[in-house]
């Protein structure tokens, strides 16, 4: 062990017993911050070697290959065994903090929404930044949603949650007083195709187009190219675009063949 | 401040790029693979060909577009997207091509000349192949293509959910006519770029951006008017649109897109936990494309540090940066046939007549201007300062934070060199002008003023946010009453951060910056569709909405910004309806 990670690894130890302290008394809304509970009395520059250590960034586009339980109890590989080449949502989430930020009910909508395409051509991740949130308790949370098997609520140490959290989207160690929302993150991996959508759904179909849109689609053999709008200005359609309404017929976008 | 050698041995390095001492580009772990610099010509993008209305099956329907009898189209246009192999350079491996969403086999897409009383008809096609069969894996195949800053209807506007997929069309009708028929109101660089929801930065990335020019009686491309009002501005061959887009490559000389790109620069200052930058508790990477997608490669119209021969007289540049996320501050630099280098020339300065494409009062003379993403400048050049055989640099001095997301604020020394003009003898007299006077600001009358409305744009542990949100395609921010004016106020909540600010539809001219009135003779006493909203900047400006109805959007022109849900959505409503 180098004189860093000897370093890092007393400083580990320290912070589990001081957390298992602090716990007791924390505040239940502060304790719900995710670099909250990971920085707890570590040092910044520890911080930041136990966090390098977890990303390869040589492989994988940068993406963490953190060890990660689910609330089954299967412990998996987060890269390699649960995202590599699949189309996937992932999102953020703490139990304490889902009244207040409602992210996990948003992903279940559109979880529903793919109907049996979840677990088959998309998987869905709910990541917990809360350490509290032990797999029991995250497969309690998951039954609360009816969660189908390909859904998986995810939990790992604080310093691999930080380093998804980095990876995904660069949360940073302050609280998100002033939000409602977040994001949820969706992506054909084997691809390296990215998007993100706000977790505050307003339309579950549109959400549902905006992820069917990484995944791949069979071309209609011998199809006509079609008018994919402006609709015509007295034809029936969704105020949100001028797409022609008889959009995605062939398109498929809940999987019913 | 002549300086024999400097740049000589500066100016040609092998990386192509030039970095002062202890700077580290972003792409430091992973530089693209070197290019010979100003070996190859500037790409001359071709004038978009009319086709035959005829020509389109089916034919143009005008029950799907407002007003478009008032307008009906006297010329008409069909671009397919496809994607096609592009080459930005002559040296291995960029020979053999990049792989690019093309327009009509082009990046950039053809230029439009549009004139004033000519309105457009244009088909856009979508033959880009389908998810997972491309040759480009960070983009989408859905593209939406706007005309920034067109004064057009929300559906042709290409706004971010009014997508085609592979084997879909869409129809834009393009009514060109100034914004409430009031003639100063007449604009004249336009763009067309990619605006999908979720996929703008890689998609415009990947190649879809191109320019769409308007004329008019005055500004009517002949520098040879007789019409004794005419600007007779450096037209045809002397004027030339040049679009900014700095690129990364692999080693086999593809452009790549990282969505999480690593990049763990050395060095990185540490900063104390009540620092509001994000860099503060993990440094493994300073390049999260969240925050801005930096290229090391810069190319100007798709060609890596091209070369243009000139002649000895005045040019139009018209000057555009299609991001994703670099901003510029552009000098110009002399050297002599024997080496010597000069940075203090007479000679080496723009005459600015346009800002946002609209052109000035006056035109406004600078040693530098500064570009940020989607800001047009119209400068014009003048080479007859200078002799054949010389070399003139377009050199930029912008320092970027490395994480993409603004301007560090200090200014580089020596620079990249962006592009090259060989000084030519001049085949003829010069017939172009540097006019006195050109178009007058609309008047602003606070009697319209119906409202006021402010816009926060902040970033939140992650989220790039306006008003404390994140874009809703299912929320409309702002019920605008046709034919009202407006005073909006844009506030910059971050203390780093930078954002250029882009609203659809119509110009707006800027009231106060910080507080403090547009002096007369400023850059920014203009009609704009930017606003350059600097770390804890605010500014205030006073904007109309006329001639049509319906959804647009505002957003920061970060175009990562903007796929990370930093956009409001505004309507325009019928009087009595608005909010």
């Amino acid at each position: 062990m180098s004189r860093i990670e000897t370093e890092i690894s007393e400083q580990e130890t320290l912070r589990i017993q001081s957390r298992r302290k602090l716990l007791a008394g924390f505040s239940l809304t502060a304790a719900a911050s995710l670099p909250a509970l990971a920085l707890g009395s570590m040092p910044t520059h520890l911080i930041e070697q136990r966090v390098a250590r977890v990303i390869d960034r040589s492989r994988n586009q940068g993406f963490p290959d953190t060890r990660v339980t689910a609330h089954t109890g299967e412990v998996f590989r987060f890269y390699d065994d649960l995202v590599h080449d699949r189309v996937v949502l992932i999102n953020f989430m703490s139990i304490e903090r889902e009244p207040a930020l409602p992210i996990t009910r948003n992903m279940a909508r559109l979880v529903q929404g793919f109907g049996d395409r979840v677990g088959r051509d998309i998987h869905a991740f709910s990541i917990s930044y809360d350490e509290r949130d032990t797999p029991e308790r995250l497969a309690e949370f998951a039954k609360s949603f009816n969660a189908p098997a390909g859904w998986r609520f995810l939990s790992t140490t604080p310093e691999d949650v930080i380093a998804l959290g980095y990876r995904l989207y660069r949360t940073e160690g302050r609280f998100r007083s002033a939000m409602h929302s977040d994001l949820i993150h969706f992506g054909n991996a084997g691809l390296g195709l990215w998007g993100t959508m706000s977790a505050e759904i307003s339309d579950v179909d549109f959400a549902i187009q905006r992820v069917t849109s990484v995944m791949p689609r069979s071309a209609i053999a011998g199809a006509q190219l079609r008018q994919a709008g402006p609709r015509r200005l007295d034809a029936d359609g969704p105020a949100i675009h001028h797409r022609d309404g008889r959009e995605d017929s062939h398109r498929n976008p809940k999987g019913r063949s | 401040m002549a300086s024999s050698g400097a740049l000589a041995r500066g100016a040609v390095p092998q990386s192509g790029l030039v970095f002062p001492q202890g700077f580290t580009p972003s792409i430091f772990e992973r530089p693209s693979p070197p290019s010979t610099p100003f070996k190859d010509p500037l790409y001359r993008m071709p004038v978009a060909e009319p086709i035959p209305a005829a020509s389109l099956n089916p034919k143009p329907d005008g029950r799907r577009h407002q007003r478009f009898y008032d307008f009906a189209p006297v010329k008409y246009y069909r671009e397919v997207i496809a994607e096609r192999r592009w080459r930005y350079h002559s040296d291995p491996p960029y020979a053999d091509g990049s792989w690019s969403y093309t327009m009509n086999g082009s990046i950039p897409g053809p230029t439009y000349h549009a004139y004033y009383g000519e309105p457009a008809f244009v088909r856009r096609i979508n033959q880009l192949p389908e998810v997972g069969k491309g040759k480009v894996p960070f983009a989408l195949p859905s593209t939406t293509m706007h005309l920034h800053n067109g004064h057009t209807a929300s559906e042709s506007d290409g706004i971010p959910t009014d997508f085609m997929n592979p084997g879909e069309f869409w129809d834009h009708h393009y009514a060109n006519f100034p914004a409430g028929f009031d003639d100063r109101e007449v604009m004249n660089t336009l763009w067309y770029h990619d605006h999908r929801l979720d996929f703008t930065a890689p998609n415009v990335y990947a190649g879809l951006s191109g320019f769409y020019l308007l004329f008019d009686e005055l500004d009517s491309n002949n520098e040879n008017d007789p019409n004794p009002n005419a600007f007779r501005l450096p037209s045809g061959e002397y004027d030339i649109p040049l679009i900014f887009h700095d690129v990364q490559f692999s080693a086999d000389g593809q452009a790549i897109f990282d969505f999480f790109a690593a990049g763990a620069p050395p060095g990185v200052t540490e900063k104390s936990p009540d620092d509001s930058s994000p860099s503060t508790i993990y440094k493994g990477t300073d390049n999260i494309t969240l925050f801005g997608m930096l290229g090391d490669k810069i190319t100007v119209n798709r060609i890596i540090q091209p070369f243009l021969d000139v002649e000895a007289r005045k040019y139009r540049f018209r000057l555009l940066n299609g991001g994703p996320s670099r901003f510029y501050n552009f000098w110009l630099r002399l050297e002599r046939a024997d080496g010597t280098v000069i940075d203090n020339h007479p000679g080496l300065k723009f005459y600015i007549v346009s800002n946002d494409g609209n052109l000035l009062p006056e035109p406004i003379e600078s040693e530098n201007v500064e570009v940020w993403v989607a800001n047009r400048y119209d400068v014009i050049v003048d080479f007859s300062a200078f002799a054949p055989g010389d070399k003139v640099y377009l050199v930029n001095r912008m320092d970027m934070r490395r994480d993409g997301a603004g301007p560090t604020g200090r200014l580089l020394d020596e620079g990249e060199l962006a592009m090259r003009f060989d000084v030519m003898p001049a085949a003829e007299a010069d017939p172009s002008r540097i006019p006195d006077f050109m178009r007058e600001l609309p008047d602003i009358d606070m009697d319209e003023v119906r409202r006021e409305r402010t816009w926060v744009f902040d970033y939140d542990n992650g989220l790039w946010t306006v008003n404390g949100k994140l874009m809703d395609v299912n929320r409309i921010d702002a019920n605008i009453e046709q034919g009202s004016a407006e005073i909006w106020t844009i506030r910059n909540a971050g203390n780093t951060w930078a954002h250029p600010i882009h609203t659809h539809f119509e110009e707006f001219q800027i009231l106060e910056i910080n507080g403090r009135p547009v002096a007369e003779g400023d850059l920014k006493r203009s009609r704009k569709d930017i606003i350059e909203l600097g770390p804890n900047m605010e500014i205030k400006f006073f904007g109309r909405w006329r001639d049509f109805f319906g959804t647009h959007v505002m957003h920061c022109h970060n175009v990562v910004h903007e796929d990370h849900e930093m956009m409001i959505q505004w309507r325009i409503v019928p009087p009595g309806e608005g909010d």
